[in-house]
């Protein structure tokens, strides 16, 4: 069955031969609920098992039952068309591929033509996980299948919110994933989809099977990136930027700010030096790693509460938390700054001096960018960023620094005299 | 939908939202009953079950050179070729650890194929009660990975166990597997599900449970207490013998239809896999292409070149690479299959007979 009902049990041989086998009334009972049991998750298995899709080399997992079907970037993510096998055994469809995520290592797949009734699972609430809970994988592990059925192996949740570079909030589980379990899905015994196993977990490079650790994405990543990702648009994961976080203990598990910039948007929604970040999204955090890696879950440019708890004293800088200091509980929402860099497409004058650079005159207008469309030009002298004065080219830095793809900025220039305003839509720069 | 249907399936949504209780992190109270039939299951077969020990390799002291020249005679005797002598001792060096066995017939021990064949010294059977006996090689088939091991049946008052034709058990039912893992003393038992029917071209049924190399020639057993598989091909696909939630095990049904013949001794080699000779890419919008023609291969025989756009291989279309095992799989070296190729835009059917690989 599962990890967690497997028994090493060392049996001594003797005491086996001595030992009568008795059907007493508690051995029917189990023998009973044993089968009640199997004849559950036979079911939920067969249930299940019609939306698995192998494609390629790995796994994915149809969602809806227009075909919209998830899997791995590093999967599917390389090619426009498939074809994909879905679990009943039918025939190969061809699929196209739509928004495609190389850092989150998702990959949205829609079955070509019309369709409604092909099977699907439906995606679960990932946050209603627990570790512990039971839960098993549809996969295509070593291509093992030759009619598109999958292979089913059960385990458990092993842990939760895991920042494991890649995945940023990865869950962990003990169920046998092997190569070619990729984008496959982990379902819970209700039927529905938390995740997408991605990775194992494994202590040499090499050795590429099985360890009783392996990665999934969780299946509210998936939610988060949803918009962009069935409509074949670019993805953007989210930062806070300019926050510099350390694991606290005291007065209340989370993570204490140790710095953060006064330009920052979480400074401007409110969040202060020493205030102990609990939970991003709903979600309790413990470490810097899980903090960061939570925040990447979400898109750049969504708004995500921090729940904050701020020590209401006066400490020195670098002086410990008394334990019973007073505190008050506040939700902060941020907007997301985009982890991948942004683009705006404006160079400004050298100036003259150390302190100043640059000016805070346009040199150079990247043709065809933001400022570009914007009509933006050489010579054009950059007054007012978002209503805000702009002294010196320095400041500049925060429109890529905390902007994100589509964002726009107002502008207020000053050309040969006349003041004008211009709107400015950042846009992203793919990573290769 | 039947009144019975309806009331399976309502049951079934009954048991599967208790199934599903999640949230709360409350264990749900089920998951000894499958456990706890399993062990009752297993300490009653116990005493058929039987502790392998290959003399050649456990108990004798031996040079590398002497053990290197019989290896090199049991390869000859076998008229196994020089070139796959390094596959052949892979799978006997395995046979250093005792496997498991299981008693079928009076004088007549079961076991997996792979872990007896390099055994030249005989065999020492170690019973559940402790006595022991000394056995020798009868018949295997390495195709269904199946051996057995005869010996005196006055030698022990183990009882066989009487294996009789049952179902497999469906897709997520739970099994367990008794073994002797790593050829420690103590049985071991441990439970996981099955995974898939119908593997290695229908000769295995697939297990998540716990299987390392010494598992080998276990015993799979169902909620009924019923023999339903041995443990065999243990992990031909890479994980050198140890368990990555990939196990096979051969079913009852097949070993049925298998037991006499080995019992009288009669030795199955391996089918040969089924071997084309192309190495084909992707081109890109569903044309895939040879890239790569092996010498004095079956496609190599019938004329494919480089370049040929592959369109269907024995009715498989080919839209992608993948496709050309998916087309292979089921096939044994000697069919002949049409492979449809499109050569300077024009289609062409080949007939190629598959040819084995080394």
């Amino acid at each position: 069955m599962s990890r967690r009902v497997r028994v090493m049990a060392a049996l001594a041989l003797g005491c086996l031969v001595a030992a009568p086998v008795r059907a007493d009334d508690d051995e029917r009972e189990a023998l009973a609920r044993a089968r009640q049991e199997q004849a559950a998750l036979v079911a939920l298995v067969a249930r299940c098992s019609p939306a698995f899709v192998a494609v390629g080399g790995g796994s994915a997992v149809c969602i809806r039952a227009d075909g919209l079907i998830v899997t791995n970037h590093h999967v599917a993510g390389d090619r426009e068309q498939w074809a994909v096998y879905f679990g009943d055994g039918r025939p190969a469809l061809k699929a196209k591929r739509l928004g495609a995520d190389a850092r989150g290592d998702l990959c949205f797949l829609k079955v070509e033509g019309e369709h409604s009734d092909l099977p699907f699972l439906p995606l679960g609430d990932s946050s209603r996980v627990v570790p512990g809970q039971r839960v098993f994988a549809l996969g295509n592990p070593w291509l093992l299948s030759q009619d598109g059925r999958p292979t089913v192996t059960f385990g458990i949740v092993s842990a939760l919110h895991h920042n494991q570079g890649g995945y940023t909030d990865a869950i962990m589980t003990d169920t046998a994933v092997n190569p070619g379990n990729s984008g496959g899905p982990l379902i819970t015994l209700g039927g529905e989809v938390i995740g997408i196993n991605g990775r194992i977990m494994t202590r040499f490079a090499g050795v590429r099977v099985n360890t009783g650790i392996g990665v999934a994405i969780p299946s509210n990543q998936i939610r988060n990136f949803f918009e962009p990702l069935s409509t074949a648009k670019p993805v953007w994961h989210g930062e806070l930027a300019s926050v510099f976080v350390a694991a606290a203990e005291r007065p209340v598990l989370g993570v204490r700010v140790t710095d953060i910039y006064t330009s920052s948007p979480a400074y401007r929604a409110g969040l202060r030096y020493d205030d102990i970040v609990t939970a991003v999204g709903g979600v309790p955090v413990r470490t810097r790693s899980q903090f960061d890696g939570i925040l990447g879950t979400h898109p750049a440019g969504s708004v995500v509460t921090l729940d904050v708890t701020r020590i209401d004293a006066d400490l020195d800088l670098g002086e410990p938390i008394p334990d019973d200091v007073a505190t008050s509980r506040h939700a902060i929402a941020v907007r997301l700054a985009s982890v991948e860099p942004v683009r705006h497409g404006i160079e400004f004058a050298v100036g003259s001096g150390d302190d100043a650079p640059y000016t805070t005159t346009v040199e150079r207008v990247e043709p065809g960018g933001p400022a570009w469309c914007a009509g933006l030009r050489p010579g054009d002298r950059i007054t007012h960023v978002d209503g805000e004065p702009l002294a010196e080219a320095r400041q500049f830095a925060s429109v890529w620094r905390y902007g994100y793809p589509g964002k726009r900025i107002v502008l207020a220039i000053e050309r040969g005299g006349i003041a004008m305003l211009r709107t400015i839509e950042l846009t992203g720069v793919q990573p290769e | 939908m039947s009144a019975r249907a309806i009331r399976i399936a309502s049951t079934l949504v009954v048991v599967a939202a208790s199934l599903s209780a999640p949230a709360q992190g409350e264990r749900p109270a089920l998951d000894t009953a499958i456990e706890r039939t399993l062990q009752r299951h297993a300490r009653a077969l116990a005493p058929s079950l039987v502790t392998l020990r290959i003399d050649h390799y456990a108990l004798t002291r031996e040079t590398a050179r002497v053990r290197r020249s019989r290896l090199n005679r049991a390869r000859r005797d076998r008229g196994i070729p020089r070139g796959q002598a390094d596959v052949f001792e892979r799978y006997i060096a395995r046979a250093r650890g005792p496997v498991t066995g299981l008693l079928v017939r009076p004088g007549v021990v079961l076991t997996s194929h792979y872990h007896v064949v390099g055994c030249v010294a005989g065999v020492r059977i170690e019973f559940a009660d402790g006595s022991f006996a000394r056995g020798r090689v009868g018949g295997w088939n390495a195709t269904l990975d199946l051996a057995v091991i005869l010996f005196d049946a006055s030698r022990s008052a183990a009882r066989p166990v009487a294996l009789a034709r049952a179902p497999l058990p469906p897709v997520g039912a739970s099994v367990a597997i008794l073994a002797t893992a790593w050829g420690r003393d103590p049985l071991t038992i441990n439970v996981g599900a099955v995974s898939a029917h119908e593997r290695l071209d229908g000769r295995a049924v697939q297990l998540d449970g716990c299987l390392n190399a010494g598992n080998s020639g276990g015993v799979v057993i169902d909620l009924d207490g019923r023999v339903v598989a041995i443990v065999g091909h243990v992990d031909p696909l890479g994980a050198r013998g140890l368990n990555s939630g990939i196990g096979f095990a051969t079913p009852i049904a097949q070993v049925l239809d298998a037991l006499d013949d080995l019992v009288a001794g009669r030795h199955v080699e391996r089918d040969p896999r089924a071997f084309l000779g192309i190495r084909a890419d992707s081109a890109g919008a569903e044309r895939v292409l040879i890239e790569y023609v092996v010498d004095d291969s079956a496609a190599a025989a019938a004329g494919l070149r480089v370049g040929d756009r592959l369109v269907s291989i024995g009715g498989t279309r080919i839209l992608e690479p993948e496709d050309v095992l998916r087309a292979l799989r089921r096939r044994r070296a000697g069919d002949t299959v049409p492979v449809v190729i499109e050569r300077d835009g024009e289609p062409l059917t080949v007939q190629v007979t598959l040819g084995s690989r080394g």
